[in-house]
């Protein structure tokens, strides 16, 4: 496959998205493409895929003209994506989703689903992809999602196979499957490219790593040629913003006041989610990091300790007080707040401006007899916009954001608030080196001023980067609560997947 | 009395399934009610025009189809609300029948027939029942369009994502529950012989409760519409029997339409 002098440029936005992108690729070769939010790489794979159509250039595979535009074309010429949230048909069997559209029929108007299940069967045994084909879609976990998504691609016989930031939602086990397919798929002959801003992921299996910056296609070489650290700074253009940013204090806060406390707290879902017997505490002006695996028990955590859902047995104490029946809202008013993984939906409104999501704790305080005053609340927006150098303008949809000014509205928002605690999940999913250091910077200066932060999340080096304590979620129970002095990479791993457990 | 309830059933039975289609599609069709009123009234004209109850069966079906595509029209290719567009057909429907009449036979009500469809038999319309129950599971369980009808409903960004138009298949839902409203207008007036402003009298509505009730599957539909039927027969023959204000006895099916919205919301909370 061959892409030549790729150009796009969008009127609207002012943004050239891609810039004369050249790359090539053979059977058997896996492609890691990466860059920084917003470098132009979903604009040139949506090329690519037909779904954007180029200004300029031209998109070749063995030697044949792909139609620019065209989603039939590049379907044609055995093109297929998988993207960065797949997503299927609720109720319908796993099957049903796979054929769906392209269904084997009989009589012209029946469905030959036994036919397509023998044809998928023999994919999943050459490709060792296993997927229960009668489930029904809604019981699939995120990366099983993925999985079906990529039988579709295989039962349609795709060879070029595009994975855009694959890992994004996943926890690190389902990461290691992830990679163990795509590299099955090499093996078969399958032209991967993989598109990602976790650099030890791509060095991991990449064969060669193009790097976009800004639209431009800054390099395309072997791996062996490459250094992490080299690829960074070509990335961003500056090197030292791949590593986390030291936090740049470290205190005893063991004998800080208790501000949180969780206490023998049993909650369960199914069989596969639940926690038990779960005891932590949290001090003032400590951050706190829960890892874990996200299926395995966290998003629950993340739900009760949010006040999304309440504890089946135990109690969650907030400065002395029981706080286990309190809604999300109650719990503000106490002085937590909370910035959700789930940013979109239950973070900000997406289709509101950027100034109703930043005014959300505190239009009571901006109106005139009751009607909102326009003036103050631009006012306000501008300065949070300045405080905390979020783009846009105040009268935008914040849907249009990249996803780290999204996350920086929010924790602005409830930063302003003042809490005595706040609960962040999965901060720095979506996010690029620079916003995600920003975000780490912007919660370390937090604590200093005294506020507990309870972070949950998959992230291990994030953990490790950013908490006093640490504690480790495996099999609904906390496997093991240490100082981060006393935690390393590898120990948190082991802890995570119950190789290794102190209780 | 089971006889009469079997009769009864037909048209709301029709009516329902081709509502399922819609509904299923992830269209909310309120306007069966005056698809359903459209094809009584054409299927009337059109004996009375013609002589022949086919005629009138294939008019009814084909007047409520164009009300169908009107529907789709409005509500998906120009994106109008569906609820208003849906509201808009019923409205539409009975001062359109009146203006016709109006400039055909210089009435705005009754028209009478000579003739009537025999549909007096049970065991023909347990036949009737049955078949289309039938013909509905097949659809939607064995072919690519029922595949297609219910991921529209489910996902239809989904569906659109495998090069499939989730409006052309919303669209043919639409006509389909068209048909079936058609054809279920005409077996009501036909068999009366008769077309009276309103003699849908909120089958349309009843149907689509019938859908809810039976939780969008064929079967449990059957089974709701039996009920629904019931109640009808019910006040049909106790007018005469029991005394009770007549109007109190046949405003029962409507109440057991709201004991089935009540007992529908409670189950799907369980």
């Amino acid at each position: 496959m061959k892409i030549s002098g790729i150009n796009k440029y969008y009127k609207e936005t002012g943004v050239h998205a891609c810039n004369e992108v050249y790359l090539s690729t053979e059977p058997g070769n896996i492609l890691a493409l990466v860059g920084e939010n917003g470098a132009g790489k979903s604009t040139l794979m949506n090329i690519l895929c037909g779904s954007v159509s180029a200004d300029s250039g031209r998109i070749s595979v063995n030697d044949r003209n792909v139609k620019s535009g065209s989603p039939e074309s590049s379907s044609l010429a055995g093109i297929g994506m998988i993207h960065q949230h797949p997503e299927g048909a609720g109720p319908l069997s796993v099957l049903e989703n796979i054929v769906l559209g392209y269904e084997p029929r009989r009589f012209k108007i029946f469905t030959f689903l036994k036919k397509a299940e023998l044809e998928i069967l023999s994919i999943q045994k050459d490709f060792r992809l296993y997927l229960d084909l009668h489930k029904n879609c809604s019981e699939l976990n995120s990366a099983q999602v993925q999985r079906m998504e990529l039988l579709h691609l295989l039962y349609r016989k795709k060879d070029i196979l595009i994975f855009d930031e694959p890992t994004a939602s996943l926890s690190d086990n389902q990461i290691e499957e992830l990679i163990t397919i795509i590299s099955r798929l090499k093996n078969e002959g399958k032209t991967i490219l993989f598109i990602s801003h976790k650099l030890n992921e791509v060095f991991r299996i990449a064969d060669e790593i193009a790097v976009m910056r800004k639209g431009k296609l800054i390099l395309q070489k072997p791996i062996h040629k490459l250094t992490p650290a080299i690829t960074a700074q070509e990335m961003i253009g500056r090197a030292e913003d791949v590593n986390y940013p030291k936090r740049n204090h470290d205190r005893d806060l063991r004998k800080a006041p208790i501000i949180y406390s969780i206490e023998n707290l049993s909650y369960r879902k199914s069989d596969s989610e639940f926690l038990s017997n779960i005891n932590l505490h949290i001090h003032q002006g400590e951050i706190l990091g829960i890892a874990g695996i996200r299926e395995n028990g966290l998003e629950i955590l993340e739900n009760i300790i949010s006040g999304m859902t309440h504890p089946q047995k135990g109690k969650l104490i907030f400065n002395d007080m029981d706080v286990s029946g309190e809604s999300p809202a109650g719990l503000r008013i106490r002085g937590i707040s909370y910035v959700p993984a789930d940013r979109l939906n239950r973070g900000v409104s997406a289709d509101s401006t950027i100034a109703d999501n930043l005014i959300l704790l505190n239009y009571k305080r901006m109106h005139k007899m009751g009607i909102l005053a326009p003036a103050s609340i631009n006012k306000w927006a501008e300065t949070m916009q300045n405080t905390y150098n979020i783009d846009g303008l105040p009268q935008q949809q914040i849907k249009h954001l990249s996803g780290g000014n999204i996350q920086k509205v929010i924790l602005s928002r409830e930063l302003r608030e003042n809490p005595d605690l706040i609960i962040i999940c999965e901060p720095s999913w979506g996010l690029d080196f620079s916003s995600r250091n920003q975000l780490h910077i912007e919660l370390d200066q937090t604590a200093k001023r005294g506020t507990a932060i309870l972070l949950i999340s998959s992230d291990i080096d994030e953990i490790l980067a950013l908490s006093d304590r640490i504690s480790v979620l495996y099999d609904g129970k906390i496997n093991i609560t240490e100082a981060k002095s006393e935690m390393n990479r590898k120990s948190i791993g082991e802890y995570m997947l119950g190789i290794r457990s102190e209780r | 009395m089971i006889s009469k309830t079997i009769i009864f059933m037909v048209p709301l039975l029709i009516a329902a399934l081709g509502g399922l289609f819609t509904e299923l599609a992830g269209v909310l069709n309120i306007a069966l009610e005056g698809m359903i009123l459209s094809g009584a009234y054409a299927a009337v004209i059109a004996t009375e025009l013609s002589g022949s109850l086919t005629v009138g069966i294939i008019a009814g079906m084909s007047a409520s189809m164009l009300i169908a595509l009107l529907f789709a029209f409005t509500s998906l290719h120009l994106k109008g609300n569906i609820f208003v567009t849906g509201l808009a057909i019923n409205l539409l429907v009975p001062s359109l029948t009146a203006m016709f009449s109006k400039s055909l036979f210089g009435t705005r009500g009754v028209i009478r027939l000579e003739e009537t469809l025999g549909i007096h038999n049970a065991l023909f319309s347990l036949l009737l029942l049955l078949s289309f129950t039938l013909l509905a599971v097949i659809v939607l369980k064995y072919t690519a369009f029922g595949l297609h009808v219910k991921a529209a409903g489910i996902n239809s960004a989904f569906l659109a994502s495998r090069a499939i138009k989730p409006i052309k298949v919303q669209t043919i839902a639409i006509v389909i529950s068209g048909a079936a409203c058609g054809l279920a207008g005409a077996l009501i007036s036909l068999r009366l012989g008769v077309y009276i402003p309103g003699i849908s009298a909120g089958k349309g509505w009843i149907a689509l409760v019938a859908i809810y009730l039976g939780n969008k599957k064929p079967v449990p539909i059957l089974i709701a519409c039996f009920l629904f039927a019931l109640a009808e027969t019910f006040s049909d023959t106790a007018q005469g029997l029991i005394e009770i204000p007549a109007t109190v006895i046949l405003s029962f099916p409507y109440f057991i339409t709201i004991l089935g919205l009540v007992l529908y919301s409670i189950f799907r909370k369980k």
